[in-house]
């Protein structure tokens, strides 16, 4: 497997000594979103499933989501989709070598945080008031 | 020309890309579901709490229907690259990453297939 | 799987406590990583008490301090005291930085000091970097030249000697390296930020006229495509430097000469 593993001499510890950065924070946080998101698509997908196989699917789908649960994953699954995309989206900026400063990544990193939530903290009042 | 061969070459060419193929393909997706992320967010702002006869309406619509199948496509091949990037980064063992790279590309792919074969059921069979 | 957690032998214990030498009202504790390789036993965190007042202002000094006055047996690499020459690299309080141009000051509580992460440890707080350096060999850290060598130097216009402000002031002090996840769960394959700072410096010299090979051993899944923009290396970088936007810059080169 590793080179390393029949090296004898102690490993340096890393994940559990390095103070958490806003920079390795936002970043894993993209990458658990962008895997979470998986439950959403496929939920959607079960959705659009749900129509030629009829209302009684349907209904049962739509009864999951007004659960407790069903709503925690809903709402969960909303702040997921705009973390993502609002990461997302910092990434392609910063792939084209702009942005990608100090000073302008932790402005975005706030940015995204609260961003994400407002936003997605904003449609969940829209839903229910509607 | 060459640009497009070298766009579809990053999408499409073989089960799993490598490097600089692999980079443009996940960029290039990703900048194509960014608008749909929008119009999904809106759409399910207005549709929230709809029946089934007026969701199964929403998806006889050509054009809801057609964007919806374009959505499902993106997402999945998006998925399929963001994971196997994951892959790659934990699993060291040639053998298992390549097991798990293989399983990855049809769980990804037959989710997509399935939403997308269910929303041409929807529009010509009804 | 990548490992995620810390191998046995190197699981760290409790270690000693050194006793106050002098009583002073101005003592600052300090948590830091043993391992001697002449022992069995598994690395420790010892800890240290220093008397600030008749301390220099940098962490550097505490440690010169505490080799001097209480433990002699502590090792750690240094050599200049004005981070030039990037042997002190450590990580300190959390961050990776370097012990000379790192304040005491900056420090709020107990300092902790451990190894570069994710290094081998030969003794104390002095990594096995063997592994950095033969990647920063790899990128042939060197003029690449085909045409016939000038009667004189090899000219570079302002402009383009410009374009290597901000890269060559690498003292590879591997601080950014190890600071990147990514290169902690692949540093066999993936080259690491400072690696990769290195190669666009090279990529970049209008002088070199191999850039063509230089990003042909490049493509590749892990050598540069390891890096998913964390920018942790940026973030702890004790020059300054900006190893994340290097990378952004590579990538981009790849892309455009694929394109064309």
């Amino acid at each position: 497997m590793n080179k390393h593993e029949s090296d004898t001499r102690p490993l340096s510890p890393h994940l559990t000594i390095y103070r958490p950065q806003n920079t390795s924070i936002l970043s894993i946080l993209h990458r658990l979103t962008g895997i979470g998101l998986m439950v959403p698509s496929m939920a959607i997908v079960a959705l659009v499933l749900t129509i030629p196989m009829g209302p009684k699917y349907f209904e049962l789908l739509v009864y999951f989501f007004s659960t407790m649960f069903g709503k925690f994953l809903l709402v969960l699954s909303l702040w997921g989709i705009i973390y993502h995309t609002l990461t997302g989206i910092r990434h392609l900026v910063w792939d084209s070598g702009r942005g990608i400063e100090l000073k302008w990544v932790n402005i975005s990193s706030w940015f995204i945080i609260i961003g994400s939530i407002l936003l997605s903290g904003l449609i969940v009042f829209l839903l229910e008031s509607s | 020309m060459r640009k497009l061969s070298f766009f579809i070459n990053a999408l499409f060419n073989g089960d799993h890309q490598k490097g600089t193929d692999h980079w443009v393909g996940q960029r290039i997706t990703s900048v194509a579901i960014v608008p749909f992320v929008a119009l999904f967010l809106i759409f399910f702002l207005m549709n929230y709490g709809s029946g089934y006869e007026e969701v199964k309406n929403y998806f006889l619509n050509p054009i809801i229907n057609s964007l919806t199948i374009l959505f499902f496509v993106l997402i999945f091949l998006h998925l399929k690259q963001g994971l196997e990037v994951v892959i790659e980064d934990y699993i060291s063992k040639k053998l298992t990453r390549e097991i798990f790279l293989k399983a990855n590309a049809v769980l990804c792919n037959c989710m997509g297939l399935l939403g997308v074969l269910a929303l041409l059921s929807i529009y010509f069979i009804g | 799987m990548a490992e995620f957690r810390l191998p046995k032998n190197s699981k760290i214990t409790q270690g000693k406590v050194w006793p106050k030498s002098n009583v002073s009202d101005n003592i600052k504790i300090f948590h830091i990583y043993r391992y001697n390789p002449e022992s069995e036993a598994n690395p420790s965190r010892d800890t240290y008490h220093v008397d600030i007042d008749t301390c220099g202002p940098m962490v550097l000094d505490a440690l010169i301090k505490i080799k001097n006055e209480i433990d002699p047996s502590l090792t750690f690499r240094r050599s200049c005291r004005e981070g030039i020459c990037g042997s002190c690299a450590m990580n300190i309080d959390g961050i990776n930085k370097l012990a000379c141009t790192y304040g005491l000051d900056e420090i709020k509580g107990d300092v902790k000091i451990y190894p570069l992460p994710h290094c081998r440890v030969i003794k104390d707080l002095v990594p096995d970097l063997s592994q950095f350096y033969k990647q920063h060999a790899s990128i042939m850290p060197w003029l690449e030249t085909k045409t016939k060598t000038p009667e004189t130097e090899w000219k570079q216009s302002i402009e383009d000697r410009k374009k290597l402000d901000g890269l060559y002031e690498c003292v590879m002090c591997a601080a950014c390296s190890t600071s990147c996840p990514s290169y902690w769960w692949n540093g066999e394959e993936y080259l690491g930020p400072a690696a990769l700072l290195h190669a666009y410096r090279w990529l970049i010299d209008s002088r070199d006229q191999d850039r063509d090979e230089r990003l042909n051993s490049l493509e590749d899944s892990f050598k540069l495509y390891r890096c998913h923009t964390i920018m942790n290396c940026t973030k702890t970088c004790p020059k300054d430097l900006n190893p994340a936007k290097a990378i952004a810059e590579i990538k981009k080169m790849m892309v455009e000469r694929k394109r064309t």
